[in-house]
């Protein structure tokens, strides 16, 4: 199982990056302040750190300097300020996100990190359904079937977070890009194809005022 | 320095003049003398010869013995002509054609009449003057109507005055030239100390220009008793001003971006645990009753957190501009006040708690006032292990009152009591926020402070506690009071 450490003073926030990545089927440990999060960090123990910037005792760029193995990290603080950006990512973070922030979207950052270290499995399994993301194939019950580009990564998505309601606008940003200039509709046609092609209809429900989720089987 | 070259050119000229002039005179009596002599030696020849008159060949021969032995200046020309303008004789090859003594005799005008001249055979002689150029020379030519031996002629004579010209040219040459040179002279020291003594001015245009575009802590260099030295010492004092103002125009804006910076760090803090709980209450499928309960529960803290922060932001920022009521309070209400309110507090917190004060009175907001103490106390609670004592003190001062609230808690370092006032600024920040404080309590108590115009003092030492000294003018009409309470 993958292992997150989370390296956050605000216990409440930490509680909730827990749950959060809980959510998306990850182990996680907390530390609260810079040099015990350093010396967890330097332990290898972890596929991947989520790290604040104002920390007690050393902040989130000193922590990060120091560090003596190539875990992935991404930075999460409440500072918006661009140049903490580019020397958080000149430092080598993986990435970089700003509180407050919706809990797909840090699943979402989650996924890619770990995909590009080859920390996920490409083989996905859902029901009858067999999915490798790098051979770009979908297979049910032996059988190929046909998806377009957006639909394969709409039902990856969905398969990587199943349980979870995800909104329209959280999936056009995912799966579109974020500048996308979309309506809603658009997404409503894909998972409508989704559902005819891969006979999902009563696992890829839709949430009223929300959006659509894959509910994970028992 | 043309009014120099020019008077220099003009008093050439007339000194030129005046020797031209003295020359005339020289030739004229030189050339009277000759006449005389020649009269003498015709007469003397005509005696010699025992004739009446001497033929003109006669008058030639006299004139050849006179002018042959050279006692005669080398320089003069002397020639004789008739009536008819023909050349009788001259002495020198250089020869006065007939077209200069046309001139001589025609066109020139007369300028001296050589009256009284007692030598000359006729009592009113007329001479003329011409200045010629013959061969290269300047040649002063005198001529006069002779009669000799009842014949009329024309006697000439010329005088070389080239040198004076030469050196009236060489004059006026080096005239110019010294001019030229005195001129070129003069320029470079006009240039030179104009240069020199508009340096200051450069200077003073170099340091405004760049106090101008922003660079305030320039100041002019110049030292000088004169004008420059005044306006600069004023240019200094303005650029003084102007720096001290933008200074703290940049202190303003330094601090008001910190405190937006802490704000806006202290307001997302909360608000990413609000949104996140609130986000995963909304989308997670099957939320245990457990964790509702706990989720909740952080986003009802995380809500009444942001509540506190906003109604402290909003007492910080309208302190001073609500109505406020100043009324003379008698100290031993306050503090029996305070008392009241603190003691079960303290008690629940295991706190010994001592109050005493000198009775005087102050001129104060009661309710603020009370809220600062409080706080203060408040912050003396945090601060404090189980029966460690707190003490509230209030006493007289000279003309002062100072209340002074003392713990022996954690106390702080040197570099947290500067920066414990400001807004946002927590010693410990975990500590803190479990209590529920926003870091906006001492900037408050500060600012109240300042209101009433007292003095705010923080002393501490690490581990040792804290006093927090406060320090108020005594309203003048509870001066006369002056016992004693103790509680």
């Amino acid at each position: 199982m993958i292992k997150i450490l989370i390296v956050e003073d605000d216990e409440n926030i930490a509680k909730m990056i827990r749950a959060t990545v809980t959510m998306g089927g990850y182990d996680s440990e907390i530390c609260s302040d810079g040099p015990s999060g350093l010396e967890q960090m330097n332990s290898g123990n972890y596929d991947l750190i989520l790290l604040d910037i104002m920390l007690p005792g050393m902040d989130g760029f000193e922590v990060i300097s120091k560090r003596t193995n190539d875990t992935p990290v991404i930075f999460i603080t409440a500072k918006q300020d661009v140049l903490d950006k580019v020397s958080g990512l000149k430092l080598g973070a993986e990435d970089y996100i700003v509180k407050p922030f919706e809990t797909v979207e840090l699943l979402a950052r989650i996924e890619v990190v770990l995909r590009r270290y080859n920390k996920k499995d490409h083989i996905l399994q859902y029901k009858d359904i067999t999915i490798n993301t790098d051979e770009h194939t979908c297979r049910q019950n032996h059988q190929d079937i046909n998806l377009t580009p957006k639909e394969f990564d709409l039902i990856v998505f969905f398969i990587q977070h199943q349980d979870v309601a995800i909104s329209r606008s959280r999936l056009l940003s995912a799966i579109w890009g974020y500048y996308f200039e979309g309506e809603s509709r658009t997404v409503d046609i894909h998972i409508q194809q989704l559902r005819k092609k891969l006979s999902l209809k009563n696992y890829l429900i839709t949430i009223p005022k929300l959006g659509y989720r894959l509910n994970k089987i028992n | 320095m043309l009014a120099v070259s020019t008077i220099g050119i003009l008093l050439l000229k007339n000194d030129f003049n005046t020797s031209i002039d003295m020359q005339t005179k020289n030739a004229i009596s030189e050339h009277s003398y000759m006449v005389s002599n020649i009269s003498n030696k015709i007469v003397a020849a005509r005696l010699q010869s025992n004739s009446i008159l001497l033929t003109t060949s006669q008058i030639l021969g006299v004139l050849g013995t006179i002018f042959e032995d050279s006692k005669i200046n080398p320089t003069t020309i002397v020639a004789l002509f008739n009536k008819n303008h023909r050349v009788l004789y001259n002495n020198v090859p250089i020869s006065l054609d007939v077209a200069i003594l046309d001139r001589v005799m025609g066109n020139d005008q007369e300028i001296s009449k050589n009256e009284g001249d007692t030598d000359s055979s006729s009592g009113n002689n007329i001479y003329y003057t011409q200045i010629l150029k013959i061969d290269k020379r300047m040649r002063l030519i005198v001529a006069s109507p002779i009669v000799l031996e009842k014949q009329n002629f024309i006697f000439v004579t010329s005088t070389d005055i080239s040198n004076i010209y030469t050196s009236y040219n060489s004059q006026i040459r080096y005239t110019k030239y010294m001019c030229i040179s005195l001129s070129l002279v003069c320029a470079i020291i006009l240039l030179t100390l104009s240069k020199l003594l508009l340096r200051p001015l450069a200077n003073l245009n170099r340091t405004t220009a760049a106090i101008a575009t922003g660079d305030y802590s320039q100041r002019i260099s110049i030292y000088t008793d004169d004008e420059l030295g005044e306006l600069s010492k004023n240019m200094n004092i303005m650029a003084n001003a102007v720096e001290e103002n933008v200074c703290q125009l940049k202190e303003v804006a330094d601090n008001r971006k910190t405190f937006i910076n802490n704000l806006s760090h202290e307001m997302k803090t909360p608000l990413t645990s609000i949104l996140g709980f609130a986000d995963i209450i909304r989308i997670k499928r099957n939320l245990s009753e457990e964790e509702l309960y706990d989720y909740s529960n952080i986003i009802f803290d995380e809500a009444t957190r942001l509540k506190n922060l906003s109604g402290k932001l909003m007492e910080l920022i309208t302190i001073g501009e609500t109505n406020l009521d100043f009324t003379d309070i008698d100290t031993a209400d306050l503090f029996s006040q305070i008392e009241l309110v603190m003691k079960p507090i303290m008690e629940s917190a295991s706190i010994p708690f001592t109050v005493s004060c000198d009775v005087c009175r102050i001129h104060i907001d009661l309710e603020l006032f009370k809220s600062m103490i409080f706080n203060l106390l408040d912050n003396a609670i945090k601060a404090s292990e189980k029966d460690s004592p707190i003490c509230l003190t209030g006493r007289k001062k000279q003309d002062h009152f100072e209340f002074l609230i003392m713990d022996k808690g954690i106390g702080m370092s040197e570099d947290d009591i500067s920066k414990v006032t400001e807004p946002f600024y927590m010693v410990d920040k975990a500590r803190s926020r479990k209590a529920g404080g926003a870091g906006l309590g001492l900037a408050l108590c500060v600012s109240i402070a300042e209101i009433h115009g007292a003095s705010f003092h923080i002393a501490s030492k690490l581990n040792e506690g804290t006093t927090v000294t406060i320090s108020i003018p005594i309203s003048e009409k509870g001066v006369e009071k002056n016992e004693t309470q103790d509680k």
